[in-house]
């Protein structure tokens, strides 16, 4: 069993056959890059999808020598991300599952990031962090849906980090560089630190470390800024580890590719004697086999939609979606 | 300080002397993943934050008693409570949870969020057959609707994710006992309450039809 992955959700058009012994035949992607110091514009960015999709289509099939007559399902990312970037994938997904007859699969992105790391990890039944610039969540599976442990009550963590470091004129996504100005900093302030429960407040934070910066070097508040939002995210953890004492923490996202979010959980894991299980940097942004496995996991079990019927939902919350593969 | 009981999130649990009662020492142990400079300041105010609470919520609502506190080691030391905590039993009695939303209510009413509020922060004591509130680390003195729409939220958060199987008859029980005892009207506070689930997040119901 074979089957394509679209991802589409924001700055990422992406393509990735899979098949059923969970080999990731082929994954390409093209990233949408805004103008330093702006966010993303969702009509540039899907113009710039509509742009790359033939070619990282094609190349996404050619690497995994298939054809689409070969594949046995299309998934497509369905929410939740922009509006404009999330049609340019379902449109596409819907005319390739019209034209060769194929069932289509709308997938939820988050659920894509936590499936996918799973996958990849070997994690079984894990304690997750979904750190992605649309989500912040700490979430276990239960009864064919992935329960929100805690999360956060305004932005999110990526979504801190990357604001924080256009704010400084760094183009977006802007994590890699914020991180790196923060392993040169070395006074700490203080920054809001709002953990109410197993929820998390970060918006605090971006306002106090813009008017910090008047006083205070770049790198000492990036630094500061990694350093309370880290310790506010473990403690939070920490509070879903002591109750569920599962056995597996996963953290999954764009941010998991941060060094030091990687040392901060490592520590959370040794105190609560479970194994702290990461996802490859080069599958934690977003990308087509996140779309593809989750698919193909649906498609098992006989789930597909009409062309008529698969939609997008920008606000697709992840808590809503079944999975029934998870107990 | 004798047997470690439990470890908590932020705090070691252990069970020991005070003279000749039993008492529970909290210690807010060092995070070594922490800046110290963070660290040192959330343990000294939280310790402080807890006992003072304690004792501000006691006027109103059970809670332990508090022994000393240690701001050098940021340790509570507190009476010992023999029995149960909800989250243990609430699986075959449901209901349980409306002393809990009482409870919740009563702070309000007195201008105080808990923080924190959950399934494991009420315990039943049995020798004097009452629940107690306990872990008011987080808590606060507030006016704001928010604040409590807040600890609402947390409350049935931890219901959809600890006790599933539960979760309608748990959370109308909450939200009776809840509203038994609250001042604010019960259509204004949910509002506020689903104003803040929808917040900043993806909030939208909506299911594919497979």
């Amino acid at each position: 069993m074979i089957g394509l992955g679209i991802e589409s959700t924001a700055h990422t058009f992406g393509a990735s056959v899979v098949n059923s012994e969970g080999n990731i035949l082929s994954n390409l992607k093209d990233v949408y890059k805004p103008p330093q110091g702006s966010g993303i514009h969702p009509r540039e960015a899907s113009r710039h999808h509509s742009d790359v999709a033939p070619k990282i289509l094609r190349g996404a099939l050619k690497q995994a020598k298939v054809t689409y007559q070969d594949l046995d399902f299309i998934a497509y990312s369905a929410g939740p991300g922009l509006g404009p970037c999330l049609r340019v994938g379902a449109t596409l997904a819907r005319f390739i599952s019209a034209y060769y007859n194929k069932p289509l699969i709308p997938v939820h992105h988050g659920i894509g990031h936590i499936e996918l790391g799973a996958l990849l990890t070997g994690a079984k039944d894990p304690l997750v962090l979904l750190l992605s610039g649309g989500h912040t969540m700490i979430l276990s599976a239960q009864r064919k849906k992935w329960r929100v442990f805690g999360e956060t009550l305004d932005i999110t963590l990526g979504q801190l980090i990357d604001q924080f470091g256009r704010s400084i004129g760094l183009a977006s996504p802007s994590g890699p560089q914020v991180e790196a100005l923060a392993l040169k900093g070395k006074k700490f302030v203080h920054l809001p630190y709002v953990v109410k429960g197993n929820d998390l407040s970060f918006s605090g934070i971006l306002s106090a470390a813009k008017k910090a910066l008047k006083s205070v070097s770049v790198e000492d508040v990036a630094y500061s800024l990694q350093e309370v939002a880290f310790s506010m995210l473990a403690e939070t953890a920490e509070r879903a580890l002591a109750l569920t004492k599962k056995s597996e923490i996963m953290i999954v996202g764009g941010v998991a590719a941060n060094k030091r979010l990687k040392e901060v959980f490592e520590n959370v894991a040794e105190r609560h004697k479970s194994r702290l299980l990461i996802v490859p940097p080069e599958y934690a942004g977003d990308n087509g086999a996140q779309i593809a496995w989750p698919g193909l996991l649906y498609h098992k079990l006989g789930y597909s939609v009409e062309p008529e019927n698969a939609t997008i939902d920008q606000s697709w919350r992840i808590d809503e979606v079944e999975v029934p593969w998870r107990n | 300080m004798e047997k470690l009981i439990s470890r908590g999130a932020e705090a070691d649990i252990y069970l020991g002397k005070w003279g000749f009662l039993d008492a529970v020492y909290k210690v807010r142990v060092k995070k070594p993943y922490m800046v110290e400079d963070l660290d040192a300041f959330l343990r000294k105010s939280r310790t402080i934050r807890e006992a003072k609470m304690l004792r501000a919520a006691r006027s109103f609502i059970p809670t332990p008693y508090v022994f000393y506190v240690g701001l050098k080691t940021y340790t509570i030391v507190m009476q010992f409570i023999e029995g149960q905590a909800m989250k243990d039993i609430i699986k075959n009695k449901p209901e349980l949870s409306y002393v809990a939303g009482q409870y919740l209510a009563k702070l309000h009413n007195n201008g105080i969020a808990h923080g924190d509020p959950n399934t494991s922060n009420m315990l039943f004591d049995i020798k004097s057959n009452t629940w107690l509130m306990i872990d008011f680390g987080l808590s606060y003195y507030t006016e704001r609707i928010e604040d409590y729409a807040v600890d609402f939220h947390l409350f049935k958060e931890i219901l959809n994710v600890q006790h599933v199987e539960v979760y309608d008859q748990a959370l109308n029980a909450f939200s009776e006992g809840y509203f038994s005892t609250s001042k604010i009207t019960k259509d204004k506070f949910l509002n506020k309450v689903e104003e803040i689930e929808k917040r900043g997040r993806y909030a939208r119901r909506r299911n594919f039809e497979f």
